[in-house]
């Protein structure tokens, strides 16, 4: 069995600090082991928490950060290794042992009762009042009082399911404050917040560890490394890769550890490493929106040329997602043209849509792309049911053959055709979703979030594969929050606000994600 | 949940047998096998070629309903009306029948289009009023079953077809019983239908995830639609079934009945919310069902104690099956 960390490729390993000597780290984790049957979970992993730090952890889906945050959260027990809680030695043998001891975990599946107010969610089963009643005034004065403790900008009374999901993640955090805490666990909080909504979090993660509360905060998304965390510990197969100080290291030598030597290691690939015929000027366009209008949309005035990608970028809720789902026949179209190929088309459903040329990979993938009870097969062969009928009956081997083709082409990691979309990692589950449009190709490729949730190496996979596709001739439009995957993938930006396109400019325009978000900013005003 | 977390490897086979048998739903044949084995044991009459084909021929309402319910739960709806539409459809066949010089053609095309249109109309407000269908067929449990009452002043309506009774209920083909023979048919099309045809896969994928199946350019609500017409329909072939057997169909015939066809559904193996489940496990939760009555009669248990009993062993086949589910 390996014990502490393994070999450091970049050379910049910190070690425990030496100011940290006289205080007890919050936590200790010393060469905890964990199995599932013959797969080694965790193999002797080592990591410790000071009071007031930030600490990212990272590492590929399958790294055993998971895993690593249910023994943190008491819903795992190690096999093997100790765990010192300021110095002591504890066995978290439950979640309620790990919650007395004063560690919180904000899963990415949100815990909330979504009918709920903010402040009913923060007292849930720990109601103020007597003889079972509950005194709701005190509730909510109660919430409102510890919501401004704690800086975070929520109204108590507001409906949970009505919020934005950014103060959806907020009242998750606001929930895990609330009672003794030490350390927060926060499991990809951004993954699916837009850039403005990610800097409210990063704000309420800061103004809690100055409180000298310990952060373990899990990300995909690098550069939320540099600007929120104090130190870095990377996983990989389960065992240490190396814990750094932030500020000694680069994004590079981050993305080098999380892949490993044999990983692909692209994620410097930039736009203008690749190669292809810029979209003609003169071609009509693929796509045309005109003065759309609808319950969510104010005259959108948008066009897509022939092998060209165009971003959407705004906020959530700008109509950015409801351009890509009018488009798609998800939402009914109430004034104004939509143009395919120059024609006037309406399109009432997303059949008809999938008939034109269309393909979405829409934004929430266990809600709106996969069925995850089903297998791989199944959820692949989806919006092609009716090209794989033969006279009523389907072709099951042509489905199964697709979908093997799905699994190559995209590096799906899945033992068969038949394997459960749930037991993929959500990476994988993103490539089941693309693998659809892989053959046939779309003509226009409708991207909502294309990477949410996905690690380094699938997203680079990702990418590669809508290049791909653009480069056998389709033309995409991408919504993302991800304001640097934009400016990688995208020939136009279009910037969006108030349910209409308020500016359209090339790429080669804009310096940097910094200038793209500063533009976004700019339009909701 | 972005780590994958395999299973604990099981050292005992005899453990390993025992998660596969419950991972793949085969727990069920094992309880019809226990069942039958602890009938035969009690009463020396179980086990006889007579009572089999008793078994069957009571059997068959709820097995041939049962198809058409699997399709339904499957699809993530639900139809608690098929008892009510099965006696509606019943009552309608005979008294057109009746109208018409007793041609037992009127009457099966009669009793599979009540049935087929109940059905309808019981996903059409499903899907416009966008309502759980449980709901729905909560109305329409009321309605039919009113209307039957209704239009047969509570009196059955005899039936004089000969071949309507042989057709349905008393004839034989290569010596099987054809209610027998008709569950068959309605077993054969409803595997063919869920299993092979491009439409089961669309039944699938709206059962486990409506959003996701309707993002993919799959028409749910047709589906919705289509699927509990085509229950509707097969609580119109029972009705022709009942009816034929008994030569006149009753209004208050087959009360209750879709307690015991969803109960068939969920034994075997099909999930409430919608997504997973089989004809054939459908089937064998309907013998099921056929035994425990059987056999409980069989045994000399009290009527009253009865229905208690088979409740209690439903609820224990249940946390059996469900075990898998987590």
């Amino acid at each position: 069995m390996m014990s502490g960390s393994v070999s450091d490729p970049i050379g910049t390993s910190a070690g425990p600090a030496e100011e940290a000597r006289s205080t007890p780290p919050l936590i200790e984790l010393d060469g905890v082991v964990k199995h599932f049957g013959n797969v080694h979970a965790l193999r002797g992993v080592h990591f410790d928490l000071r009071p007031g730090e930030v600490h990212a952890l990272l590492g590929q889906n399958g790294a055993g950060k998971s895993t690593l945050i249910k023994i943190f959260a008491g819903v795992l027990d190690k096999d093997s290794g100790t765990i010192r809680i300021e110095g002591r030695e504890t066995a978290f043998k439950s979640a309620a042992a790990a919650r007395t001891a004063g560690v919180a975990v904000v899963y990415q599946e949100l815990s909330l009762v979504p009918s709920m107010r903010v402040a009913d969610n923060l007292f849930l089963a720990r109601e103020p009042g007597r003889f079972g009643l509950v005194n709701r005034r005190k509730l909510v004065a109660d919430a409102r009082r510890f919501l401004e403790e704690q800086g975070l900008p929520l109204n108590p009374t507001a409906r949970v399911e009505h919020l934005p999901f950014a103060y959806r993640q907020l009242t998750e955090i606001a929930k895990a404050l609330s009672g003794e805490v030490r350390v927060l666990v926060l499991d990809e909080p951004t993954s699916s917040l837009s850039r403005g909504e990610e800097e409210i979090l990063f704000d309420a993660v800061r103004k809690v560890s100055r409180q000298g509360v310990g952060v373990i905060y899990v990300t995909h998304r690098l550069e939320e490394v540099f600007k929120l965390s104090d130190r870095v510990t990377v996983l990989r197969d389960g065992a240490n890769v190396g814990t750094f100080a932030t500020s000694d290291v680069t994004m590079e030598q981050l993305v080098g550890s999380i892949v490993g030597p044999s990983g692909t290691g692209a994620a410097s690939s930039k736009s203008e490493d690749y190669e292809r015929a810029p979209p003609s000027e003169t071609s009509q366009p693929v796509i045309e929106l005109v003065d759309v209008n609808n319950d969510r949309l104010n005259g959108v005035n948008l066009a897509v040329q022939a092998g060209e990608v165009v971003g959407l970028a705004g906020m959530i809720g700008s109509g950015r997602t409801e351009i890509l789902e009018s488009i798609f026949g998800l939402r009914r179209i109430a004034s104004g043209e939509l143009r395919i190929d120059g024609e006037n088309r309406k399109v009432r459903a997303p059949i008809q849509a999938i008939g034109l040329g269309a393909g979405l990979v829409p934004e929430d993938r266990h809600l709106q792309g996969l069925v995850l009870d089903h297998s791989i097969e199944r959820n692949v062969a989806l919006p092609r049911l009716d090209r794989l009928d033969f006279f009523g009956l389907f072709r099951r081997r042509e489905s199964k053959a697709r979908a093997r083709a799905a699994i190559n082409g995209l590096s799906i990691v899945a033992p068969s055709t038949g394997t459960r979309a749930a037991e993929l990692s959500g990476g994988n589950q993103q490539k089941v979703v693309f693998g659809r449009w892989s053959d046939p190709t779309p003509r226009l490729l409708l991207l909502d979030e294309p990477t949410v949730g996905v690690d380094v190496g699938a997203r680079e996979q990702i990418y590669e594969v809508v290049r791909t596709m653009v480069a056998n001739g389709a033309s995409a439009l991408i919504v993302s929050s991800d304001l640097g995957e934009l400016l990688m993938l995208t020939d136009r930006i279009a910037v969006v606000a108030g349910g209409r396109v308020v500016d359209v400019m090339p790429v080669s325009e804009i310096r940097n994600e910094e200038h793209l978000h500063q533009i976004v900013q700019e339009a909701q005003a | 949940m972005s780590d994958t977390e395999p299973e604990p490897a099981v050292a005992l086979t005899l453990k390993n047998a025992w998660h596969t048998l419950i991972a793949t739903g085969g727990l069920i044949y094992v309880g019809l096998l226990a069942l039958m084995i602890a009938f035969a044991f009690a009463s020396p009459v179980f086990l006889t070629a007579e009572n089999f084909a008793n078994i069957g021929r009571q059997t068959t309402l709820v097995s041939i309903m049962a198809v058409g319910m699997a399709l339904v739960i499957i699809n993530g709806e639900f139809d608690l009306s098929v008892g009510s539409t099965m006696a509606l459809s019943g009552v309608f066949a005979a008294i057109t029948m009746k109208m018409v010089g007793h041609e037992w053609i009127v009457g099966a095309v009669v009793a599979l289009a009540t049935g087929a249109m109940v059905g309808m109309v019981n996903g059409l407000l499903t899907v416009k009023l966008m309502m759980p269908s449980f709901l729905i067929t909560l109305g329409s449990l009321s309605i039919a079953r009113g209307l039957a009452l209704l239009v047969t002043g509570t009196r059955p309506v005899n039936i004089l077809s000969e071949d309507y009774v042989m057709i349905f209920g008393e004839g034989h083909v290569v010596g099987i019983p054809v209610p027998i023979v008709w569950t068959i048919v309605c077993t054969i099309g409803g595997i063919i239908l869920l299993h092979f045809s491009t439409f089961g896969r669309k039944i699938y994928a709206t059962g486990g995830n409506t959003t996701a199946a309707r993002y993919s350019g799959i028409n749910t609500d047709f589906v919705k639609v289509t699927t509990l017409t085509i229950t509707g329909m097969l609580a119109g072939l029972a009705a022709l079934v009942l009816t034929a057997r008994s030569h006149a169909a009753r209004p208050d015939a087959g009360a209750g009945i879709e307690l015991d066809v969803i109960a068939a559904v969920i034994l075997g193996g099909a999930a409430l919310g919608g997504g997973t489940g089989t004809i054939v496990g459908a089937l064998v939760g309907s013998l099921i069902i056929g035994v425990l009555n059987n056999g409980l009669n069989l045994v000399g248990v009290d009527p009253s104690l009865q229905l208690a009993v088979k409740g209690l062993i439903i609820w224990f086949a249940i946390a059996l099956s469900r075990r898998r589910v987590r």
